[in-house]
């Protein structure tokens, strides 16, 4: 096998292995909390975001 | 590789064109340029043509163990197969071409190689040793016209020449007829099925056989992702903590819209939690909707996910059915905190007069979604991948379904 080639396969496996199994570690696609503070009273915010699947969150404190 | 010394050069009498005689057993030779036969001033009303191919063409080379071999010649037969249908019972009819190309190496032999649309094969001439196989079901029976003959040949080909052949396990009862549609001639071949990469390295096109081996690789690899995936998705379902288990909790219409404490749980990173939520239904159709409710120490909500349980009964068509969901599992990706608290808040009790159900916090659980994409994306890369390379192996050999 040649070095292009396995370059190749390594890059490949690692887009289609490592990407999809690291955002799947991450929790991507889940509903999300972020923790945000509020720029003019400093007082902290909960934003969320939908996922692909289960209930959202509520937004703010 | 040097091309052959021609042992005589004849010009066509009708174009000029230097026929060259590379086989001393030649009895036709057929000028590649305007088709005229030799020994003929006058072109036939239809020119014979050698097919378009990317590795054969008319004095082209190729290196098979160690022999040079050129080619000298190519006829095309076109007509139909029969084969024998059992479940029909009946000769099953259907049409076909091949080409068959002459080709001499530097010793002056001939061999022969066919080609169709499935592949090319090398047809070593054997004896005759069995009678014609006539109404033998066992065998595909071909009926072919010749449609065109070039270059050089050491038998005299008829224009429109029929030809009837009985084949059986690559092994070829070939049988010439004459005007009145009796046997001319009978010959026996072997034909052994040629290796389409090994072709293209006697054809001397490395490049494309590295191209070929380096998308078969690619294929290979984008299968294997979608084993490693599923393999990688249980390997990190291993690493699931359970944060907290709360206590069974029993709901009746008293709880309704009050908040119940189910505990506390540290979050000493972000990541994903599943709250993982199991009820003991009461008998009979029914159903339950609560928020499940996260808040950080000052008691703020930082997430509320909702929860639904219900039982459903019926009958239809196919008799009595019940339908029930007595689990919810809902997620959600929350920042560091060092308490998070968690309450459920009844919303809705139908029908039953009680539920009891306990919960469990679960983290680094692991998120499908990437896993499904990054399947998919691998399975729709292999296929393309091997889509391509099937046209590719069309494109330089000619041949491939």
């Amino acid at each position: 096998m040649s070095k292009l080639t396995i370059m190749l396969v390594l890059l490949v496996f690692g887009a289609l292995v490592l990407l999809p199994l690291w955002a799947s570690w991450q929790g991507m696609g889940e509903a999300s909390v972020s923790k945000q503070r509020d720029a003019k009273t400093g007082r902290i915010l909960y934003v969320g975001s939908r996922g692909w699947v289960g209930g959202g969150p509520s937004s703010g404190k | 590789m040097k091309a052959f010394e021609p042992i005589k050069v004849h010009n066509c009498k009708n174009c000029g064109f230097p026929m060259r005689q590379f086989n001393p057993n030649t009895l036709m030779m057929v000028c590649e340029s305007c088709g005229t036969r030799f020994g003929d001033s006058a072109p036939p009303r239809y020119k014979p043509e050698a097919p378009l191919n990317p590795l054969f063409k008319l004095h082209g080379q190729f290196e098979k163990n160690g022999t040079v071999w050129q080619i000298i010649g190519c006829q095309s037969y076109a007509g139909s197969v029969e084969e024998w249908d059992s479940e029909d019972n009946t000769w099953e009819r259907t049409p076909w071409s091949y080409h068959t190309w002459w080709i001499i190496n530097e010793a002056r032999e001939i061999a022969w190689i066919s080609q169709d649309k499935t592949g090319y094969s090398w047809s070593h001439k054997k004896t005759v040793s069995s009678e014609i196989p006539r109404g033998d079901k066992s065998y595909e029976v071909g009926h072919w016209t010749m449609i065109s003959a070039v270059g050089e040949f050491s038998y005299i080909p008829r224009e429109a020449e029929q030809v009837r052949s009985y084949e059986k396990d690559g092994r070829t009862l070939s049988i010439l007829l004459d005007e009145n549609g009796k046997n001319q001639e009978i010959e026996a071949f072997h034909d052994v099925t040629l290796n389409l990469t090994e072709l293209l390295e006697s054809f001397g096109k490395q490049s494309v056989i590295d191209a070929l081996e380096r998308s078969k690789a690619l294929t290979r690899t984008a299968f294997a992702s979608i084993i490693c995936l599923v393999l990688g998705y249980f390997i990190l379902q291993g690493f699931e903590k359970t944060l907290i288990t709360t206590p069974t909790v029993t709901i009746n219409a008293q709880s309704l819209k009050k908040v119940i404490p189910l505990g506390e749980f540290t979050m000493q990173k972000q990541g994903l939690i599943e709250l993982d939520f199991l009820a003991n239904l009461a008998n009979g159709t029914g159903s339950f909707d609560a928020e499940i409710v996260v808040s950080d120490s000052d008691k703020a909500p930082v997430a509320e996910l909702p929860l639904s349980l219900w039982r459903e009964s019926g009958r239809d068509s196919d008799g009595a059915w019940t339908e029930s969901q007595y689990r919810n599992a809902p997620r959600i990706n929350l920042p560091a905190a060092d308490v998070y608290t968690l309450s459920l808040v009844p919303d809705t009790l139908k029908r039953w007069q009680t539920i009891s159900l306990r919960g469990k916090v679960t983290r680094n659980v692991v998120s499908l979604m990437p896993i499904i994409v990054g399947g998919v994306f691998a399975a729709v890369l292999g296929i393309a991948i091997s889509i391509m390379r099937r046209k590719r192996i069309r494109r330089e050999t000619g041949v491939g379904l």
